[in-house]
This record gives C-alpha cells, structure tokens and sequence, in this order.
C-alpha cells in the first residue's frame, strides 16, 4: 500500500490536490500543520511528502528536514508557488529533494512525476536491500574461508579431500597413486 | 467604464461555496472579504493567471484560482465555471450512479467519464455498451 504525504497550510490547496490524485494514488494523508504531521506520523511508514514550502511555523524546507530524521527513505517534494531561488537551492542541498514543483501544477505532470518519483524509490530500496544480501553474504563467505584456512593449517590437506556421492572420504586416487 | 484586464478576466466568478469569504491567509492572518477583494489584493503568481480548471466529484468543472498573500503564502479559492449547467451535473450524477450499481467502483466509474466528457474513448464504457452525448 503505498502512502501519500500531502502538506500545506491553505486547506484548499489539500482538497484541490487530493482530489487530482486520489484515483491514481487512494492513500493520501493531508496536514494543514506541518508540527501537527510530524507528530503523528512519527511512527507511520511514508512512501512520500509533498510539501508547501512557505508555511507560517516552519518553511518546508525546516519541515523536510526534521521528517528525513525519522523517515531517511521517504521521497520528499516541495510545491510552491514562489520560485525562490535561495528556496529551491536550501531544498536540494540541505534536504535532497527528488523535486521542487510549482502552483498551479498540472494534474497529468504532478500524476506522471509522483508515478516516477514511487518507481525510483522502489528502485532504490530494491538497491538497498540487494547490497544489504551482498553483504550478508560476504560476511558468511568470509567467515566459512577462515575456517577453511585454519583446518588446513591445523592438517594440511583436509580441505583437499574427496567426497563419494555418500559423503564418504574417496580414497580410490590414493590406491591408484600406490599402485604406480 | 474601462476595466482592467485583470477585472475583465475574473470579472463574474461566482465562488463555488457561499462559505469561502472572508477568507483568511493562515500564514499572516489577513481577511479578505470577498472574491473581489481576494483577486485584487493579492498578487499573481509569476505573472500568470493562476487560474486552472478541475473536475469536482460530481463531474462539474471548477476553477480553481491561485493567488499569492502579500506575505508569500500561496492561497487557492474556487469558483464556479459558468458554462457547466446543473442539468450536465444531474447527468452525470445519474450515469455514476448507473455504473456503481452495474457493478463498478465508483472511483473507476467516476474517471471513465470524465475521460468520455473530455472527449477521451472508455473502454470500460465501450465494453458496458454506453454511449454518451458529449
């Protein structure tokens, strides 16, 4: 079930964007207040935030920033209607953006980014979890090749030994070698 | 009488809820008392109109009306498009209903006519064998 985070202190900027997006994207959860989303998502997975960017507590940029510590996989976007630039530059730099979008959007734009704003972060996570295996992985590997290296050092040979299709040590190349 | 072209342009919006004004800005607090005073006492955004239209629930058009408060914040109004006539209104209301009761869900059956209203082709509708007059 995938999650999205509306934000914006003008009520009518929630409703207008819920219901451009509620048939595409059904779970949406919209906040007039960005201290009052904070606090009640605290605990709640978010797949991504869309924010206002001049609120009267807190800029979004301020915003963003404070819901990246508690969610650092969420995809955040800001969406103002001023394009300020000092705003857009403090939103790349400081919270890392995936985009800063302008009022009034486009239905379709806002729709196609958001759809491809969900497909990347999937593609990251994805990223994540494989590197997260490869990992793991290494550590067993690593873990089994000192035991390897300590059997052998213990007697020499060991880890070269032959095994039948019973798990029995195959000694018939010894007898062959003895023969000769 | 001379208008300006910013008169002339939102010259007969009609808000779409008797409810919206006085309207406050949440971030500074000022009260606009009207459509007339929101236009005017606002700014535009970037230059442009900030006017975009939307379809409501009920799949009439709305205007939908961005301006920015001398404080920055970004306030949106709505406001009724004259050319969309309650008998359209009550037209579409009754296919929704037609729809959700052959079994579609309304959030499905909602889209595929907007899509026929935009002029857009609804397989689903075509499936079900309806037609609309546009």
């Amino acid at each position: 079930m995938t999650i999205i985070v509306l934000v914006d202190d003008e009520p009518n900027i929630l409703k207008a964007l819920k219901r451009a997006l509620h048939v595409h994207f059904p779970n949406i959860l919209t906040f007039d207040n960005p201290e009052t989303a904070l606090t009640e998502l605290a605990y709640s997975h978010v797949d991504l935030i869309i924010s206002d960017y001049k609120m009267p507590h807190m800029t979004g940029v301020e915003f963003l920033n404070q819901f990246k510590q508690s969610h650092p996989d969420c995809l955040r976007m800001i969406l103002s209607g001023q394009a300020d630039m000092q705003g857009v530059l403090d939103a790349i730099n400081t919270v890392g953006i995936y985009r800063f979008l302008l009022k009034p959007w486009n239905d379709e734009e806002l729709i196609v980014n958001i759809q491809n704003a969900l497909a990347y972060n999937k593609l990251e996570q994805e990223n994540k979890e494989l590197l997260r295996t490869v990992k793991e992985q290494s550590i067993i590997m690593n873990s089994q090749l000192s035991e390897l290296k300590r059997l052998e050092r213990e007697s020499p040979g060991i880890t070269q030994v032959d095994l039948n299709e019973d798990g029995c040590i195959d000694l018939s190349g010894e007898y062959l070698d003895d023969t000769e | 009488m001379k208008y300006s072209l910013k008169e002339t342009l939102f010259n007969g919006l009609t808000a779409l809820s008797e409810s919206s004004f006085p309207k406050k800005c949440p971030s500074c607090n000022h009260v606009y008392k009207s459509a007339e005073e929101y236009v005017k006492l606002t700014d535009s955004i970037r230059g442009k109109s900030g006017l975009k239209a939307s379809e409501d629930d009920d799949g009439s058009t709305i205007l939908e009306l961005f301006r920015n408060c001398h404080c920055g914040s970004t306030l949106l109004d709505f406001f009724k498009d004259r050319r969309d006539t309650d008998e359209q209104r009550e037209q579409f209301g009754q296919l929704l209903e037609q729809l959700c009761e052959a079994g579609i869900e309304r959030h499905i059956a909602r889209a595929e006519l907007l899509k026929v209203k935009q002029g857009v082709n609804s397989d689903i509708l075509n499936e079900l064998q309806l037609y609309l007059k546009k």
